[in-house]
């Protein structure tokens, strides 16, 4: 029995959809600078991704169901499509100003809910149009498989134009003003350029408003602090306020350092150089703006390597700091170099004395690469014998929280695990000390040595030392955390930067402080379990309904929910590996489109039966398994995007297989593509928001896996059950 | 699989699962732990009909209704009577330098048994201590440490006085009054650091128990007070003028938010009102902003804003103006306000020299105020 309502032999057939490629182009410029204006508004926190793109695909799902309940015109698509050019600008100032509109202070924190309920919002003004547009082009163009072949096409284009034409030339606001601007002229000069000349005029003054505001926004969203300097450099949004003497950088809206601020810097230098104060060869990450840099230059014999991810921050640093704030990255005794500062460790062999990391905490995936146990191995094969490494953590004098316990305990049990000596110094901020050798935290000791060196720095004075590292506060701050049961912090599964997000939340009052705190106690394989069955009950029993085309429903949504998992979990994995996601996202998202379009457009040519769904579902299956079979291993960058290419064109040959065969109506048109935005909405929102970080990329490759099996299952063209089903034999 | 071992393991799901649904809602309402809380009866509030209870302790004189909780979240309605719920419920001690509360004029280069409870009855966007300030006492750990075991632990820790400090020792206002009667006996005074969001009747019994009160001013506008703070100033200047007609020794700190609360124009009218209505004896401190708690992102205080604000106070006429946490600054020294001559020389909680004679500047004479032995 097939579980298809019947074949059509026909192939659709590939003539271009001009419409459908432009909105392709047009939503993937847009989606890629508005994930990138999200991640410079959000902190660069990657579940931001995950809500982005969940609130990008629900409006853009109900935009769709929307349209395809109404009737359209070639002029009705070119009206849709200026007014997407229009709200798009007022999404991106939108974003960007509603904190002064509601009355945040600028650079206040946000919990969760603010950030989805903002996303949510104003990801609206782009997507929902965008949606419409897709319905309505595939009315007018059709068949819709002709529209999603042609629109992945067109996203590719777009993702890619994105990547080498407008990010590394303009800043965010300005790319998706040019971006937009080149839209309009392609629809004015598509549809004819009788149809809606105001619309196109008021489209081209909504992009140009955009572009000539992207720097007074900035400046009305920091008001009233002074926003002397901001730019959009490779690897995230540089924004520098200035308070008197005081310069304070900005990294995706984060405070990464300000200067001077001695206090600061001695704490991120002395604790850990005390221990070996004739360390000579030293590593520092990050940290040179704020004054490390010169801290270490203190000791006499410090030669130092500082690795800085980004040349534009220590370019506008020079630029912006006082000249003595600067003064150290001309020091000889001192060597700049611009790189990703794993890869930096990973790929030298030269031994360091002391390398201290004075980079914000694990608030990302992009900073948790710098505390897993991979990093803290690296670490410890660049370290002499003796050497000391180092790092600090932002944490509270008086009092832990349990979620603070966490986070410090799953630092500590990582460090522990790969250095027999790991010591912690109290205070709001806690430095962790980790060597092969013993290590001092008394005050007399360190103060002595202080003493002698002739360092007079506020950190290390006798009677600031006495009370910090008083033995009952060292004592208790080891005792609180000691005790307390945490896994392992690793690349692949960041569990630091979740109880980080649990940390963060927990200042927030209300239910979303709890909701994630609460996630914590449940074990994660419930997490996993209770929804796998679900869906595979929901999948094995809209295969006996008899609505027609229910059979395929639901493997489009676990289509949908696990191309989009996999794909934010490959931008995790991409993000420990290479850190450099701000800036590949175009691109990783484009060669994905790229694959999606090939395997439409394969699948279009052919001529379709119920096996090509079963192929199509194995080799889904078959990439999984081999993600997850390779994810120990240090793969090259190259084979991330080959796995992106293939999970797309395997993806898209499965939606129009399963669109062609399961939902051949006209009238169906949207339901597919619904349930494949459903699911995917799902799948960004849970995996990205939650399970990521708790379960652990390998656990959930693995369930994928499973998920998509009994897909395979579903799919097959026999009924594996029909012991137990009374339903007669076909005809 | 085994038949037993499947059983084994369902069972084990079923446990793990009803156990964390506990942990869970334990988690999200803060329900089920053991609360070990206090119930000794509040001394300032007014019984009204319905069981409803009106709270006296501080400005926002909440009105609340049977199990209700005040707005501070460790007193509680229950039947009629009102209830402190964090007495003798200590969630942090230490043994601090006494400048690090800060005072100055107080017991120089001593330290200070330093302890709180949860709870706050303001809800300042820069807490320091947000982790036990925001919070309901459910949330934190805390230990049983009644008055008399304050009292003791600090003679035990060799603490000249007991600090009531990190949250608001307004909201745990028995336990505290209780633990400086108690410290009295044994010899160790008492010192408060507070907001000074409290009415007039309990301050003023508080000023009868305890030796100094350290104010934090987080203003001089109303504005802010509404927006950052969540209060009012209007009751802090009471408190602040009251103290200052006691007994008590007191200080005031300015914790100085680069462009929220900097504003020259205020200072100096903050500075003559100081002047006016507690004259110009009362130490002030300008303390440097370390970004905390939902504004950590802004930047640092400047120095030369701390300078410039201190300018003005010196220049309108008070004597003892401070820069704090700027480690190594002259504004950390005691200076005579008549013959200049630099009294206390400070390096963060280091007293490096103490010139101060019987409570007098040895060349010229002049009294120079505060709790010097």
């Amino acid at each position: 029995m097939s579980v298809l309502p019947h074949a059509d032999p026909r192939p659709v057939g590939l003539r271009l959809s001009p419409p459908a490629f432009g909105l392709g182009a047009l939503a993937a410029v847009f989606q890629i600078l508005l994930l990138r204006e999200c991640a410079a508004l959000f902190a660069g926190n990657e579940m931001t991704y995950g809500f982005v793109l969940a609130a990008w695909l629900f409006w853009g799902g109900l935009g769709s169901l929307w349209a395809s309940r109404r009737e359209t015109t070639a002029s009705g698509l070119s009206r849709l499509f200026y007014l997407v050019l229009i709200l798009a600008p007022l999404g991106f100032l939108g974003l960007r100003l509603y904190r002064p509109l509601l009355g945040l202070a600028p650079g206040e924190l946000l919990g969760p809910g603010w950030i989805f309920a903002a996303t949510a919002a104003l990801t609206f003004f782009l997507s929902a149009p965008l949606g419409a547009a897709f319905a309505f082009a595939a009315k007018l163009d059709g068949p819709p498989v002709r529209t999603y072949a042609w629109e992945s096409a067109g996203a590719t284009i777009g993702g890619l134009a994105a990547y080498f034409l407008l990010i590394p030339h303009f800043a965010n606001a300005l790319a998706a003003a040019l971006g937009g601007a080149g839209a309009a002229l392609l629809v004015f000069f598509t549809f004819g350029r009788r149809r809606s000349p105001g619309l196109a005029l008021a489209a081209l003054a909504a992009l140009a408003a955009l572009a000539v505001l992207d720097g007074p926004s900035q400046k009305a969203a920091w008001r009233p602090f002074d926003l002397v300097r901001a730019e959009d450099s490779r690897y995230g949004r540089i924004q520098i306020i200035g308070t008197a003497e005081q310069t304070t950088f900005y990294g995706n809206g984060l405070k990464a350092f300000s200067a001077p601020d001695p206090a600061s810097a001695e704490e991120a230098v002395h604790f850990a150089l005390l221990q070996r104060p004739e360390a000579g060869r030293i590593l520092l990450i990050g940290g040179g703006g704020g004054g490390a840099l010169a801290e270490i230059l203190k000791y006499r014999d410090a030669r130092v390597d500082y690795v800085e991810l980004d040349p534009a921050v220590i370019r506008l640093a020079r630029r912006y700091l006082k000249a003595k704030d600067s003064a150290a990255f001309a020091d000889p005794r001192v060597t700049l170099h611009f790189a990703d500062g794993r890869a930096f460790l990973e790929r030298g062999a030269s031994l360091y004395e002391a390398i201290l990391i004075d980079l914000p905490e694990p608030a990302t995936a992009q900073l948790n690469r710098y505390y897993s146990l991979e990093f803290f191995r690296t670490a410890r094969r660049r370290l002499e014998a003796g050497g000391i490494f180092s790092f600090r953590i932002p944490s509270s004098e008086n009092y832990l929280s349990p979620a603070l316990r966490r986070l410090l305990a799953v630092l500590d049990t990582t460090l522990r695990s790969v250095f027999p000596e790991v010591r912690i110094v109290p205070g709001e901020t806690n430095v962790f000390l980790a060597s092969d050798r013993p290590l001092s935290l008394d005050p007399e000791e360190l103060g002595g040595k202080a003493r002698g060196l002739g360092l007079r720095a506020a950190a290390v004075s006798p009677a600031v030392l006495r009370n910090r590292l008083d033995p009952r506060r060292v004592e208790r701050l080891d005792e609180s955390i000691r005790g307390v049961p945490a896994p392992l912090n690793t690349d692949l599964r960041p569990v630091s930067y979740f109880f980080y997000a649990v940390l963060w939340s927990a200042q927030f009052r209300g239910w979303n402080a709890g909701i994630l705190e609460a996630l914590t106690s449940i074990p994660t394989r419930l997490l996993l379990d209770i929804p796998l069955a679900l869906l595979a009950a929901w999948l094995f029993a809209s295969k006996f309904r008899k609505k027609r085309g229910s059979a395929v429903l639901g493997p489009l949504a676990v289509l949908g929910l696990t191309s989009i998992a996999a794909e934010v979990m490959i931008v995790v994995w991409f993000q420990a590996r290479f850190g450099c996601v701000y800036e590949r996202l175009a691109l990783l998202l484009a060669v994905f489109m790229a694959g999606l379009a090939a395997g439409a457009f394969q699948a279009a040519r052919r001529i379709l039966k119920p096996a090509s769904l079963v192929v199509r579902q194995v080799v889904i299956i078959l990439l999984l398994v081999a993600a997850r079979a390779t994810m120990g291993i240090a793969l090259p960058e190259i084979l991330f995007y080959g796995f992106l290419g293939l999970l797309g064109y395997a993806n898209g040959g499965f939606f129009v297989a399963a669109q062609v065969l399961g939902l051949p109506e006209r009238k169906a048109s949207g339901l597919g593509y619904g349930w494949d935005l459903l699911g995917s909405f799902g799948g960004a929102l849970i995996v990205a928001a939650a399970l990521i970080p708790l379960a652990g990329l390998a656990l959930l490759f693995r369930y994928l896996v499973i998920l998509n099996s009994v897909v395979l299952l579903v799919l097959l063209p026999v009924n594996l059950f029909s012991r137990w089903t009374s339903r007669p034999p076909g005809p | 699989m085994e038949r037993r071992r499947f059983f084994g393991a369902a069972a084990g799901t079923g446990l793990a699962l009803r156990t964390n649904v506990r942990g869970v809602l334990a988690d999200l309402y803060a329900f089920g732990q053991t609360p070990n809380l206090s119930r000794v009866e509040a001394r300032y509030y007014k019984k009204l009909e319905d069981r409803e209870v009106e709270c006296d302790l501080c400005p926002r004189r909440c009105r609340l209704g049977d199990k209700e909780r005040g707005y501070c979240g460790v007193r509680e309605n229950d039947g009629g009577t009102y209830y402190t719920l964090v007495y003798g419920k200590a969630c942090t001690m230490n043994a601090d330098p006494i400048e690090k509360k800060p005072f100055y004029h107080v017991l120089p280069g001593t330290q200070a048994f330093s302890i709180a409870t949860a709870g706050c009855n303001l809800n300042c966007k820069f807490c320091q201590n947000w982790e036990i300030s925001q919070v309901r006492p459910e949330q934190v750990r805390h230990v049983d440490l009644p008055p008399a075991a304050v009292a003791q632990t600090a003679v035990d820790y060799g603490c000249r006085t007991i600090a009531y400090t990190y949250s608001e020792p307004v909201v745990f206002f028995e336990y505290m009054v209780d633990a400086a009667v108690e410290g009295r006996k044994r010899g160790v005074r008492s010192v408060v650091v507070t907001s000074g969001y409290i009415n007039p009747e309990p301050l003023e019994a508080l000023t009868k128990v305890v030796a100094a009160v350290k104010v934090d001013l987080k203003a001089f506008n109303e504005d802010f007070y509404a927006s950052y703070v969540r209060g009012e100033l209007k009751p802090v200047l009471e408190a602040i003028k009251l103290i200052a007609r006691s007994r008590v020794w007191l200080e005031i700190v300015y914790l100085v938010i680069p462009t929220l609360n900097d504003v020259p124009d205020d200072i100096r009218r903050m500075v003559r009102w100081m002047l006016r209505e507690i004259g110009p004896d009362v130490p002030l401190h300008f303390t440097r902003f370390q970004p905390m708690y939902l504004v950590k992102n802004l930047p640092p205080t400047p120095v030369s804003t701390l300078e410039s604000l201190r300018r003005i106070a010196l220049d309108e006429g008070l004597h003892y103006v401070y820069i704090g946490n700027v480690p190594g600054h002259e504004g950390e020294n005691t200076i005579c306000p008549k013959c200049r001559r630099t009294l206390v020389r400070r390096y963060v909680f280091e007293i490096e020299t103490n010139d101060i004679k019987e409570g007098k500047c040895p060349s010229c004479r002049t009294p120079i105020p505060g709790l010097w032995a």
